[in-house]
């Protein structure tokens, strides 16, 4: 009787254990390009940052029939990849599922901000707004996006209606700086080296290039003024041209050092707008549970 | 400093691609070492305009023979017919001044001007033909090409 | 009884279709290598070994997926996967083999400390496995690369008094310049260190601007005219005497190259020895 349970247990033990490796091997490994081995293989490239592959390996999945998460993965690809437009174009076409439509929206403007065309940034959140309703994170990343060009800005109070606590005095601070930015004035900047060579590049903050300026005009004039008195007439003229031509080219580089000043303190404006987006992940929560 | 974090963050996530992240094929041995060649590249073989031939001229007479002075990228030279070619004589010449003004400055601060990949200070004519909209402005941390 | 058997049967099956498609799909990959199409062949590769389950494809994948990134000068990919290779390996040959296929790639991109180390390990880590002709060798080659003529035939010599690569050497180590003579002689004379390097155009013009400005500053000074004289001393002769002691230093450094790049191309087209 014993004897006979025991062998039963054997028995089934081997079968069950034998059904279990059955299925482990059953991944239809026969083929490996099937849909669901393709798939599987593209998710593990996907994973690993091997972008391309995993594309190629999407696409050809969804040649024989339709995955809007497969779709989803795509378009993650090129934006990772940094491919900004192509990965716009994939994510247009997610349609079908409400939940990735509505990501995949959301991960397009997330691309529109990367390429940097926030008009067309903007045009696509208004059109998220008409399609899916209003939406107060947006709103923020829409007005935000306002100081990063050249628009005009509302009325102050309309513009900051859309932001409160801590972030609303940053707000209104940048707000400041994008209707009177702290530029210096390129026509002053020359007229200060017309009177003193060198000291319109001291305003633009380039001093060694000033006193440089002021050495050099000084020096030559020095030589000019010294030969005249000497009525050495011929280098008297040579030294005087040399002059002028240092003269003439510093009152013309003040206007243009102070124009780099602008472009740089712009540059910094926008930067420090950019980073405070990025850390916050343009106002658009990041799609989770892609590598699973 | 966040800022200069910032930027490199964003361009290692984003603008070094990995290796497979576009299509490769063979690539060609090659074992030898690059020549950096002490002339300029003389252009009037190809172009015969009074201005290449000034600037040829001047590479071959002068340049070529007082030393590795110019830390900028495009040289002195370069940037005065750069300049002349892109605006007009008088322009070109008022920017070659104050370039050569720049050159000068014995304490010329390294922070004014990103990197060229030559190594060199990168100063391109684009940023002093006195329109706002030509000036593009390359943080210090950026390589340029 | 019978399901058991049926069971059993199952199995056999499923592992033998699995190890066939594996197999199949290893020639597939293998096919792709051969028609140079590496890229492609890199991803099938990788679809081999993650369907490879029982790891019994890692070490021939990963050395072909190492080949096709190094064929593609990848080379830091290729490292990394000639890596996994050594540390799949049980036998010291193979960790011998793939570590030295490491060497090669740190010599043909040109990381000459990392393959000197990395010949240096091996040589004292393997003492008497690994032929000592076969450290000298790959140590000669990472020498010709960094340029280092001198000391490349130090090792060829080694393996053989008139090795081949020996030869080369010497003769390339014969032919260049010496850099410090010819920045010396022109510091003397300007222009002589261009005239030795053979830019005779450039010497005579260094020669002719140098006893131009020289003349004009020391006359400056001569006929008490201090401020000209500094000027043209500082500015203009010490520009052309600084030029001209650099050109020849450069000329010399650039003719070097040029004799190296000579040997080089020899090396990569005609010598049909082992190369990196």
């Amino acid at each position: 009787m014993i004897a006979n349970v025991l062998k039963l247990t054997t028995y089934l033990f081997i079968l069950f254990t034998l059904i279990g490796i059955n299925n482990l091997f059953s991944q239809e490994l026969d083929n490996l390009f099937n849909s669901s081995n393709r798939t599987a293989f593209g998710n593990y490239l996907f994973c690993e940052g091997d972008y391309l592959r995993a594309i190629d390996e999407f696409k050809s999945v969804l040649s024989s029939e339709w995955n809007d998460s497969l779709q989803f993965k795509i378009a993650t690809s090129y934006y990772r990849m940094g491919q900004f437009d192509k990965s716009i174009y994939e994510f247009q076409k997610i349609e079908a599922d409400i939940y990735l439509n509505k990501l995949a929206k959301l991960e397009s403007i997330r691309s529109f901000y990367q390429i940097g065309d926030y008009n067309i940034l903007r045009d696509q959140i208004n059109v998220y707004f008409i399609t899916m309703g209003e939406s107060q994170k947006l709103s923020k990343l829409y007005n935000y996006s306002l100081l990063l060009d050249s628009s005009l800005l509302p009325e102050k109070s309309v513009y900051l209606s859309h932001f409160n606590g801590e972030e609303r005095n940053r707000i209104s601070e940048y707000y400041d700086w994008k209707i009177k930015p702290p530029y210096k004035n390129p026509t002053k900047a020359a007229i200060m080296s017309a009177l003193v060579p060198g000291l319109g590049k001291i305003y633009a903050n380039e001093v060694g290039d000033g006193i440089t300026a002021f050495l050099l005009t000084g020096l030559f004039t020095y030589l000019a003024v010294d030969k005249f008195q000497n009525n050495h007439t011929a280098s008297g003229w040579l030294y005087a041209s040399i002059a002028a031509f240092f003269y003439s080219g510093n009152i013309y580089g003040s206007a243009t050092a102070v124009q780099n000043y602008n472009a740089g303190i712009k540059f910094n404006f926008n930067n420090k707008v950019k980073f405070y987006l990025n850390e916050r992940d343009q106002f658009i929560p990041i799609p989770k549970y892609l590598c699973d | 400093m966040k800022i200069v974090l910032f930027i490199i963050i964003i361009f290692t996530n984003l603008t070094i691609a990995q290796t497979d992240w576009i299509r490769w094929g063979k690539a060609e041995v090659d074992y030898s070492l690059e020549i950096e060649g002490v002339e300029d590249n003389y252009n009037s073989e190809t172009s015969s305009s009074p201005l290449t031939l000034l600037k040829d001229g001047y590479s071959f007479l002068i340049s070529d023979l007082d030393g590795n002075n110019c830390p900028f990228y495009p040289t002195c030279s370069s940037f005065f017919v750069e300049a002349v070619s892109r605006t007009n004589f008088v322009k070109g010449t008022l920017m070659f001044a104050d370039r050569f003004t720049r050159d000068s400055n014995l304490f010329k601060s390294h922070e004014h001007y990103p990197t060229h990949v030559s190594g060199k200070l990168y100063d391109p004519t684009e940023n002093y033909q006195l329109h706002d909209s030509t000036i593009i402005f390359y943080s210090i941390e950026k390589l340029v090409n | 009884m019978k399901i058991l058997l049926i069971n059993i049967f199952l199995f056999n099956i499923s592992i033998f279709i699995i190890a066939q498609t594996l197999d199949e799909q290893k020639h597939y990959a293998d096919s792709l290598f051969g028609i140079e199409n590496y890229y492609d062949a890199i991803t099938e590769y990788k679809r081999l070994l993650y369907f490879d389950k029982l790891n019994n494809y890692k070490y021939d994948a990963n050395l072909n997926i190492a080949e096709a990134y190094k064929v593609g000068a990848k080379y830091s990919d290729a490292i990394k996967h000639f890596t996994i290779v050594r540390n799949n390996c049980t036998d010291e040959s193979g960790i011998i083999n793939a570590e030295l296929k490491i060497v090669r790639i740190n010599i043909l991109r040109r990381t000459i400390p990392e393959a000197l180390r990395s010949l240096n390990n091996l040589q004292s880590n393997y003492a008497g496995v690994i032929e000592t002709s076969v450290i000298n060798y790959w140590r000669g080659w990472a020498y010709i690369m960094a340029d280092n003529w001198d000391l490349a035939s130090i090792e060829f010599a080694k393996i053989e008094y008139d090795h081949p690569l020996k030869i080369i050497s010497d003769k390339v180590e014969l032919e260049k310049y010496s850099i410090t003579f010819a920045k010396m002689s022109s510091l003397i004379i300007p222009g002589a260190g261009q005239f030795y390097t053979g830019n005779y155009i450039s010497g005579i013009l260094s020669l002719g601007w140098n006893v131009l400005w020289g003349y004009l500053t020391i006359n400056a000074f001569i006929t008490e005219r201090a401020v000209e004289g500094i000027l043209i001393g500082g500015l203009l002769w010490a520009r052309f005497y600084r030029g001209n002691f650099q050109n020849a230093e450069k000329f010399a450094i650039d003719e070097n190259k040029k004799i190296s790049n000579k040997a080089y191309k020899y090396l990569s087209k005609e010598y049909f020895g082992e190369k990196p």
